[in-house]
């Protein structure tokens, strides 16, 4: 049974049909991309994994629980994280905090006692674990920074620590190298396949940076108009004529 | 170490304070320390949680009323009553989590607004409780024998309980509450993400807002001695949320500062007849000018200038609120 599995997912938005029968399937262990042009929508199926809003029809099961009925907290819970397009930081945090919002659901003291002050152990231990996790990210020295004023490329990263931090099994990445440069594209493809391999992870990513899709991902599956066009290995699916067909479409329009 | 010295003389002070201040300085500052503990409880559910309220006079009326009457025709002990009336006012919060979960920004504060014309308009009117317009004398608080019938004696128990609600506050803030708070303030989504459900974590900030209200108004009735419906009305509520502007939103000590300044403020303008009302607003506008971060961030200009970031902006925060 594949970790997880979409069938049949259609969404509309008013008359526009973002996801017309959209069906596959991501293997445990893999490092699956999901490309395609603009508006293809590939956000949307994250968003729909999110739980943020119900799709017309279809299913999404992960290791075999229907998705659908859970609310967007709870999809965390089950082992699913996420980073976002354009950065879902709390910009007001530091860097730790940050990190330990991505812990939230494993604190076990209640309301009540977080008032009384009784946490603390927890939170030491919690502190530790994202300092250490920030070290080997080489952003030590960062942990007391506020997010809002730290280099964009610096906060994708950030980004993708706090999704560790929640102890995921499946990580959706929604365009983790968008604004970086070809250095910086490499080591997060790096880190990626790093935390993959130690962490046990099944990665899930959006990406329209080739040369990260073409690096690190095992398998690939190409969108357009809310359709599968293409699936398979990174080279097939760069070869396919329905995908170049897709890609070279839409540059003749925008140019 | 430097911080608990700083606290230590600040509190030596607090508890000589009776030493040197006149009787009436004294009133004045245990009713500024209830509206500590009001502005408290507003900072932790507009500046923390983004739930934008302009009603917490109503929530600060339920928790003075209850005190009052649990005293008065129920015969409890003053010192059981405030605890209860925080309770009793902590679970009236959740009639406005019902707009809150449906409604942001401005649209919210509304609400709000509803909530608080509504305990203004009841409370005059359910007269077998209340004693309508007239309103009512509160008994004086006996603690264990002990007649807290001096303003000293007055201050000294506001001032504990003052320093109780800001632990808890701090302790509140400091965990993953008050960091979930922030996240869903700040990013809804991103905070889902993070298995924060807004339903739950929003239910928290209303309770524990009101709560910090009800205590206020239950103390606030004993400080006094004397409520009225006439004192609950929307000056009152705006009052408070300029509290919490003027002193730092999402800042303890700034809803501290806050709630000191705008207490004493009619005071220290009292000589200047006739004018009072424009040098209270001129103040005000200067205050927000100067002081983008309220108070707290203004002290903090100087004691810590690279942690300043962290306090939103008043001003900004406001029109955030209002975009939505």
């Amino acid at each position: 049974m594949a970790l997880l599995e979409v069938e049949e997912l259609t969404m509309r938005f008013g008359g526009v049909k973002a996801l017309d029968g959209l069906s596959f399937a991501v293997e445990e262990g893999q490092i699956v991309g999901l490309i395609g042009p603009n508006g293809a929508g590939k956000t949307t199926v994250f968003n729909l994994i999110s739980r943020f809003y119900d799709p017309v029809g279809g299913r999404i099961r992960f290791r075999g629980e229907d998705l659908l009925r859970l609310k967007p907290h709870q999809v965390l819970e089950r082992g699913i994280a996420r980073t976002f397009q354009n950065l879902g930081l709390f910009p007001y945090m530091t860097v730790l905090e940050n990190l330990l919002v991505g812990r939230h659901i494993h604190y076990k003291a209640g309301p009540w006692a977080l008032a009384l002050g009784l946490g603390r152990r927890e939170e030491r231990a919690f502190r530790a674990e994202a300092e250490g996790l920030l070290d080997r990210l080489g952003l030590g020295p960062l942990k007391g920074a506020v997010v809002a004023f730290l280099p964009y490329g610096t906060r994708k990263f950030i980004e993708l620590a706090r999704a560790l931090m929640t102890r995921p099994k499946l990580l959706l990445l929604d365009e983790p190298v968008a604004g970086m440069n070809a250095t910086e594209t490499q080591m997060m493809g790096e880190f990626i396949k790093r935390v993959r391999d130690e962490y046990g992870l099944t990665v899930l990513l959006v990406e329209h940076d080739m040369s990260l899709v073409m690096g690190i991902c095992e398998r690939v599956i190409a969108l357009n108009f809310g359709r599968k066009i293409a699936e398979g290995a990174p080279e097939e699916v760069q070869r396919d004529p329905a995908v170049i067909e897709a890609y070279l479409g839409e540059e003749v329009r925008v140019a | 170490m430097r911080r608990l010295i700083l606290w230590g003389v600040a509190l030596c002070l607090l508890a000589l304070a009776p030493l040197f201040l006149r009787s009436y300085t004294l009133y004045i500052l245990s009713l500024a320390g209830v509206y500590v503990i009001a502005t408290l409880g507003l900072n932790l559910l507009t500046g923390y949680a983004g739930q934008l309220s302009i009603g917490h006079a109503g929530f600060l009326a339920i928790g003075a009323y209850t005190s009052a009457l649990l005293v008065a025709r129920l015969g409890l002990p003053f010192w059981l009553s405030i605890p209860l009336a925080g309770l009793l006012t902590g679970l009236t919060g959740f009639i406005l989590l019902v707009p809150a979960l449906r409604l942001t920004a401005i649209y919210l504060a509304i609400a709000t607004l509803g909530f608080g014309a509504a305990v203004a308009e009841i409370l005059p009117r359910w007269t077998a409780l209340t004693g309508g317009y007239q309103g009512m004398k509160v008994p004086k608080a006996v603690l264990f024998g002990l007649a807290l019938d001096s303003d000293v004696k007055l201050y000294y128990l506001t001032l504990s309980i003052v320093i109780v609600m800001l632990l808890l506050a701090r302790n509140i803030v400091d965990s993953k509450m008050g960091r979930a708070f922030i996240a869903l303030r700040d990013q809804e989504r991103a905070a889902q993400a993070c298995g924060i459900s807004l339903t739950r974590y929003k239910a928290y900030a209303f309770f524990i807002s009101a709560f910090y209200t009800g205590i206020a108004g239950g103390l606030y009735s004993f400080v006094v001695g004397y409520i009225s419906p006439g004192e609950f009305d929307l000056a009152k509520s705006l009052l408070i949320f300029m509290m919490m502007a003027l002193g730092g939103m999402a800042s303890l000590p700034g809803s501290v500062l806050g709630a000191l300044f705008l207490s004493f403020l009619p005071h220290w303008l009292s000589g200047f007849r006739g004018l009072q009302q424009f040098i209270y607003g001129a103040a005000l506008v200067l205050v927000v000018i100067f002081m983008p971060y309220g108070f707290w961030g203004f002290v903090r200009r100087w004691t810590m200038p690279d942690k300043l970031e962290r306090l939103p902006r008043p001003l900004r925060a406001v029109v955030e609120f209002v975009r939505g």
